[in-house]
């Protein structure tokens, strides 16, 4: 894209957010369309699982829809919507980066519990609370029974990330459970 | 290599944009920093009228002569209004700070501790009269401090701050400021540990405090969906 398409992009962006200030859902909505793909392009820089840049990109979305107030449409649009999406991104890997050095990662995976029967209408219910990413690691491991190593390379993640992620899971569904 | 394909949102950050939409009801647009900043400086200038009747020190206009005393009120004060300016900023995504806009408040603060350092020292005063005499400076500078610094707050609290702690430590350090100015057209005393202690140390503590308040308080505009 040339620069003069770049600056007719913007310049449409900010007569968008312009009128999405005064309540115009239709600009809002062809903006927040507009910008989905550029955001998520950007953000993946920072963000390899596709699961946690989900996250992260809603994060973004819902943290520009919070501050639409504060743009001054006399300004560029793009560097009001990236610094926001630079902070939401760091603010993610710096909350994971503390998350997991409280985290300890074991060769093996603790059992989740033999009580509850696989099929329990239970268990779905506990299942359908957890985060996407949560889910299909506990689901790849206990009830398809595959090895980290496989479950991990079906999701396209490190055998490590995998392990945090049925940590995690256990961890939740320990609580929901009342385990 | 880089990977240059065009992502494509999910279905669910598509229902978001949709639920989004649906919310996008009109919104009161930020005013510009620099207004702001001048709403403040008005709600300031009361705040300072409160001292003039409460009494400015009587020597001030004989004071206001000493190249030295002048100095220090102008650093404080533009010190004080800079920092206003940045924390008003912080309210507003992309605003990029210019070097200007960290170097020469803190330069205008390292200014005016050098120029009460550079105040003579009173080595009689006995401990007890050290701190009868200071304890009311720092009160005081507390108190002229406190509305300023909540109008700030609640002003950079109307924005996006994307550094909260940052945002609240500038607005501290507005606050203080300005109250440690105020005081200086009060106090009369001219005395290196008195000023270093009594009219500085509250600054310091404030801007401390005011970062930890910014970090809880000014971050909280951010709605994070559940993980």
């Amino acid at each position: 894209m040339d620069d003069e398409s770049l600056r007719a992009r913007s310049v449409q962006r900010t007569q968008w957010m312009r009128c999405a200030q005064r309540g115009d859902r239709e600009a809002y909505g062809a903006l927040l369309t507009d910008v989905a793909s550029p955001l998520l392009r950007f953000l993946r820089r920072w963000i390899a699982d596709p699961h946690e840049l989900e996250d992260v990109h809603q994060d973004t979305l819902m943290a520009l829809h919070r501050a639409r107030h504060t743009y001054d449409p006399s300004r560029p649009f793009e560097p009001w919507l990236f610094a926001i999406a630079r902070h939401v991104a760091v603010d993610h890997l710096r909350r994971r980066a503390s998350r997991t050095s409280r985290e300890v990662l074991v060769e093996a995976l603790p059992e989740p519990g033999t009580d509850i029967d696989p099929g329990s209408p239970r268990l779905e219910e506990a299942l359908e609370r957890l985060p996407p990413a949560q889910r299909e690691a506990f689901e790849l491991l206990q009830l398809e029974g595959m090895s980290v190593a496989a479950a991990a390379a079906r999701v396209g993640i490190t055998t490590g990330a995998l392990k945090v992620r049925a940590h995690r899971a256990y961890k939740a569904l320990r609580t929901l459970l009342g385990g | 290599m880089a990977d240059t394909t065009s992502p494509v949102p999910t279905a669910s950050t598509r229902a978001l944009i949709k639920r989004l939409q649906d919310d996008g009801v009109p919104v009161r647009r930020l005013w510009a920093p620099w207004a702001r900043l001048g709403l403040w400086l008005i709600f300031v200038a009361m705040v300072g009228g409160l001292v003039d009747l409460s009494g400015v020190r009587p020597d001030l206009g004989a004071r206001l002569r000493d190249p030295v005393y002048l100095l220090e009120i102008i650093g404080l004060a533009l010190a004080s209004m800079l920092m206003a300016a940045r924390a008003f900023q912080e309210a507003v995504p992309g605003y990029e700070a210019r070097w200007a806009a960290w170097g020469l408040p803190l330069g205008l603060v390292l200014l005016t501790v050098v120029l009460w350092f550079s105040q003579p020292m009173h080595g009689q005063v006995t401990v007890t009269q050290f701190i009868a005499t200071g304890v009311g400076c720092a009160e005081r500078t507390v108190l002229l401090a406190a509305l300023p610094w909540c109008a700030l707050l609640i002003g950079v609290r109307l924005g996006a701050p994307l550094a909260p702690a940052r945002a609240g430590a500038l607005a501290g350090g507005a606050a203080f400021l300005m109250a440690a100015l105020l005081m200086r057209l009060v106090c009369p005393l001219h005395e290196r540990l008195h000023l270093l202690v009594w009219h500085g140390l509250p600054v310091a503590g404030g801007v401390a405090l005011s970062a930890v308040i910014g970090l809880v308080w000014l971050r909280r505009w951010r709605v994070r969906l559940s993980h």
